[in-house]
């Protein structure tokens, strides 16, 4: 079926020279732009849908991603055409509504814009206070109004990771979009299905890492490697170097024979590395990781691994924007620890609890850890804030269900509500040989020093400085 | 079966001459070497050690003003099982500054990945897997050529050791400037896996323990153990190592002592091993080891009896007692038994009875003596009841094994078609005569 295309009208942007064509199908408005198109996204308001004519592929992305991130709904949701002889790489399809050979056929857009449509009216279109929320909500708005159930990662050497969601990017605005993704699916939202996992540094979680083989004890990569030679009459192995006569012969240093003869005089069993900065002679070579964003270089033991997945919309979701409903949790900040009160919100429960109490004490116990600083440079901030929440579990896990805690940089604080003295003694004691062993047994190749403390918290007092007084104090 | 009362009346009559005609080996030999002169020079071992124990406390002392770093190496091969057993053994020293090196050679097990993994983690300082196998001597000097320290401790891989172990096996060194080398005192660990074990943990409380205590006092000490020995890294160096085995320990020691030093005995130096826990393995190993006397004392080191300006009376008495209580007295019991069975034959069954009796009286005096001085003596009373057995352990099982070490090297040179050490090595060291 063929439907008549007119052009109805032509706007000329006033800064860029850039137009807007008006295209008019069976009753539906298009705007035929081109990629280079820089104008206020609330022009399009009133259109029903935007034809593309794509100079590169770059500033089409871009352009894409205006629309994808567009503060209104209109211009976010609008369906988008891509105008070009060919078809659209793979990766891309997931910003677009569908590619368009010839102007004068354009019922396949009518149709989809009229899919598009339908959907978007069972749909509430709400926003929510934080970023995160209100992320996750418009990206399930788009989805589900292109019946687009699958989130798929693309290996993308723009991305900071290496992989690119191309929806989500737009949204992001350059942020990571992994936490945003796991909240989700806490929420329910998505399930995940492994798709590849990744390496990155453990300081700024960035992708791009220069891999090399450098000396285990200091790192450096100034290195220079030799044979070891073994001569097999008097049994004396040493690196080749010392073999070595008028820099061509071979000569043993031990019983100044010459060797001749490879397999019948001596053999090459082995291969030692010499470090030229700290002199250090090895065999395995320590392999780093230099971070091309921060520098950072990590052994790359600790380097931050990621799983990426590719996510699938549930039933629920489509449920929850169709009702348009609120969310079951808050999501987690870059050092929120799940399950853990922040600063603020411990010294005002412990205010609480300590009013409740009357004249009766009510007791603290406090955990603090070291060497924090040579932790973080060693683990980056991933993998010491893994450390971070592995304390805090161990720590939930030998209080009761009424007591909380917060986590701070290198220590920990909770409350023994219930708790006698005594009783608050051994939790710490307890908990303290616990996680000794625990990090004992399980980072081999980490030093953590932990000590407790407890303190029964005194109602004439401000807890916040009672408590700050206490963590700072060089001894416990 | 003989009648007691027939066996005792037999012997009342027999008289004293008779009994020394017919037992002049054991008297004459044994319990004169054995018995008689170890009591004499144990005597004056510890009087010695009580007038000299100032001394003792400043060397000990001088250590820990310098604090010397000490070099542990382990070379072996397919050992990696024993690796973390000995690493953890070695975290627990005394002494700390020591920096650990393990030579993989030529494993084909997992030896090479847990040495790393081990290295990986802190707990070996240099680990060198040699792809190809190059022998138990190029494995020890592969470790010795990127060991650091002043002092190099040679251990087995399956050896643990006391927690003041490195720091007593360096200690000789601080007390008389003159001691090259010094041999670490080794129990069996496994001394109640089998009726070999026992055996042989009773063999090395007295070999070991009382016959090096006895040599090292009166300067003929003569063999290192290579499962656990300590050595001056310039002698070690001077020398160029280890040569080819077997017996790599013995010819290094009487190397050092070629040199004019002094090799010590410190019984306070304690480790355990595993011995063999069948007869067909300890087979295996003996005949390796007495090979390693004729090629090594007789042949290699031969000249330390030629009168030269190396000429030492201490090193000469070393490898004579070795040679005549292991070769010549070897042959001499083959001579007393066949005197025996010419002159004595009538009267097998009075002489066994009494040779049997005579070894194990000898055998109680020594071992009741060794409980004087051993470590945890409780756990080495239960070897009493083994002791009847040594007779026959050391009077005919090692014997017979020792004597057929002897002629297989003596005229087939077998030692160098032993494959402990690999072919390429043995060839090279039949050609050169080594």
């Amino acid at each position: 079926m063929q439907l008549n295309t007119q052009v109805k009208s032509i706007k000329t942007l006033q800064k860029s020279k850039e137009r807007i064509l008006d295209l008019e199908c069976d009753g539906f408005l298009f705007a035929y732009i081109t990629d280079r198109f820089d104008g206020d996204m609330a022009l399009f308001e009133g259109y029903d849908g935007a034809i593309i004519q794509p100079t590169s592929t770059l500033l089409m992305k871009d352009l894409l991603h205006r629309f994808r991130s567009a503060s209104d709904w209109t211009a976010r949701l609008l369906p988008i055409f891509i105008h070009q002889p060919m078809e659209l790489e793979f990766k891309y399809r997931q910003l677009v509504d569908g590619v368009i050979h010839q102007l004068d056929q354009l019922f396949p857009a009518v149709e989809q814009v009229k899919v598009i449509k339908a959907h978007l009216v069972n749909f509430q279109l709400k926003t929510f206070p934080t970023y995160e929320k209100d992320t996750i909500y418009k990206l399930l708005i788009y989805l589900l109004s292109r019946k687009q159930n699958v989130l798929k990662a693309f290996i993308d050497r723009n991305s900071s990771t290496g992989y690119t969601y191309m929806i989500l990017e737009g949204l992001l605005a350059g942020k990571s979009p992994y936490r945003l993704l796991e909240f989700a699916v806490e929420e329910g939202l998505f399930h995940t299905e492994f798709q590849d996992s990744v390496y990155t540094c453990n300081s700024c979680e960035d992708g791009f890492l220069m891999y090399r083989e450098a000396c285990p004890k200091c790192h450096s990569t100034y290195l220079t490697s030799q044979d070891l030679i073994h001569h097999f009459s008097c049994a004396h192995i040493g690196p080749e170097k010392s073999f070595m006569k008028n820099d061509q012969d071979l000569s043993c240093p031990k019983c100044d024979k010459s060797l001749k003869h490879i397999g019948i005089d001596y053999d090459k069993p082995a291969v030692m590395h010499h470090c030229n900065t700290c002199h250090h002679e090895f065999q395995a070579f320590q392999i780093v990781a230099t971070c091309c964003t921060c520098h950072k270089t990590t052994e790359v033991e600790h380097l931050f691994k990621r799983n990426i997945y590719t996510y699938h919309v549930t039933d629920k979701a489509m449920e929850f924007v169709k009702a348009g409903a609120d969310f079951t949790r808050q999501p987690a900040t870059e050092s929120n620890i799940p399950g853990t009160l922040s600063e603020a919100a411990f010294y005002l429960n412990m205010q609480y609890e300590i009013t409740k109490a009357g004249k009766n004490r009510v007791m603290a116990g406090f955990i603090r850890w070291a060497p924090y600083e040579t932790l973080l440079d060693k683990m980056g901030r991933q993998g010491y804030q893994l450390i971070r929440t592995n304390i805090a579990n161990q720590v939930k896990s030998s209080l009761q269900s009424i007591d909380f805690l917060s986590v701070l940089d290198n220590a920990l604080v909770f409350s023994c509500l219930q708790c006698s003295q005594d009783l608050a003694q051994r939790i710490v004691e307890r908990t303290v040989h616990l996680l000794s062993h625990l990090i004992k047994d399980n980072l081999t190749n980490l030093s953590i020093e932990f000590e407790g403390s407890w303190l029964a918290l005194n109602h004439r007092e401000d807890v916040k400085l009672e408590i700050i007084e206490h963590l700072n104090r060089p001894a416990w | 079966m003989v009648d007691p009362f027939e066996f005792i009346d037999y012997w009342q009559a027999a008289g004293w001459q008779k009994f020394l005609r017919v037992f002049w080996f054991f008297f004459f030999f044994e319990f004169t070497r054995y018995v008689l002169i170890d009591f004499i020079v144990l005597f004056f071992y510890f009087i010695k050690r009580k007038i000299y124990r100032g001394d003792w406390e400043e060397a000990r002392r001088r250590l820990y003003r310098e604090q010397p770093l000490v070099s542990v190496i382990v070379p072996g091969k397919n050992e990696g099982r024993h690796l973390f057993k000995l690493v953890k053994s070695l975290a627990e020293q005394t002494y700390r500054n020591f920096e650990l090196i393990v030579v993989d050679d030529g494993s084909d097990d997992q030896t090479a990945w847990i040495g790393r993994d081990l290295e990986q983690n802190g707990l070996i300082d240099l680990f060198i897997s040699n792809k190809v196998r190059g022998g138990k001597a190029s494995g020890a000097n592969a470790a010795l050529s990127f060991a650091r320290g002043k002092y190099i401790v040679h251990l087995d891989a399956d050896c643990s050791f006391d927690r003041d172990a490195i720091e007593e096996v360096i200690l000789p060194f601080y007390y008389d400037e003159k001691i090259g080398a010094v041999g670490g005192n080794l129990e069996v660990r496994n001394h109640q896996e089998s009726l070999a074990t026992s055996l042989q943990a009773i063999e090395y409380l007295k070999v070991i323990l009382t016959g090096r205590l006895v040599t090292s006092t009166l300067g003929i000490y003569r063999i290192i153990s290579g499962a656990f020995g300590a050595f001056r890294a310039d002698i070690i160096h001077r020398i160029g190592g280890w040569d080819i085995g077997p017996g790599l320990d013995g010819d290094i020691t009487v190397k050092i002592r070629k040199l004019g030093y002094k090799v010590h005995f410190q019984p306070s130096a304690h480790g355990l091993t595993s011995v063999p826990n069948s007869f067909a393995k300890l087979t295996k190993q003996r005949l390796r080891w007495d090979k390693s006397i004729i090629r090594f004392r007789l042949r290699k080191h031969r000249d330390i009896f030629y009168p030269n300006e190396q000429f030492r009376f201490s090193n000469f008495f070393s490898s004579l007692e070795n040679l005549t209580y292991n070769v010549f007295m070897n042959i001499k019991w083959y001579i007393y038994f066949i005197d025996i069975l010419f002159n004595f034959g009538g009267l097998l069954k009075f002489i066994i009875p009494m040779n049997i009796l005579l070894y194990s009286m000898a055998n109680f005096i020594q071992f009741a003596a060794i409980i004087f001085i051993v470590q945890k003596p409780e756990e080495k009373r239960r070897l009493f009841i083994y002791l009847p057995l040594m007779v026959l352990y050391t009077g005919f099982y090692l014997r017979i094994v020792r004597s057929v070490a002897h002629f297989k090297e003596l005229f087939f040179y077998s030692s160098y078609k032993d494959p402990w050490n690999p072919y390429k090595s043995s060839r090279m060291a039949k050609q050169l005569g080594l």
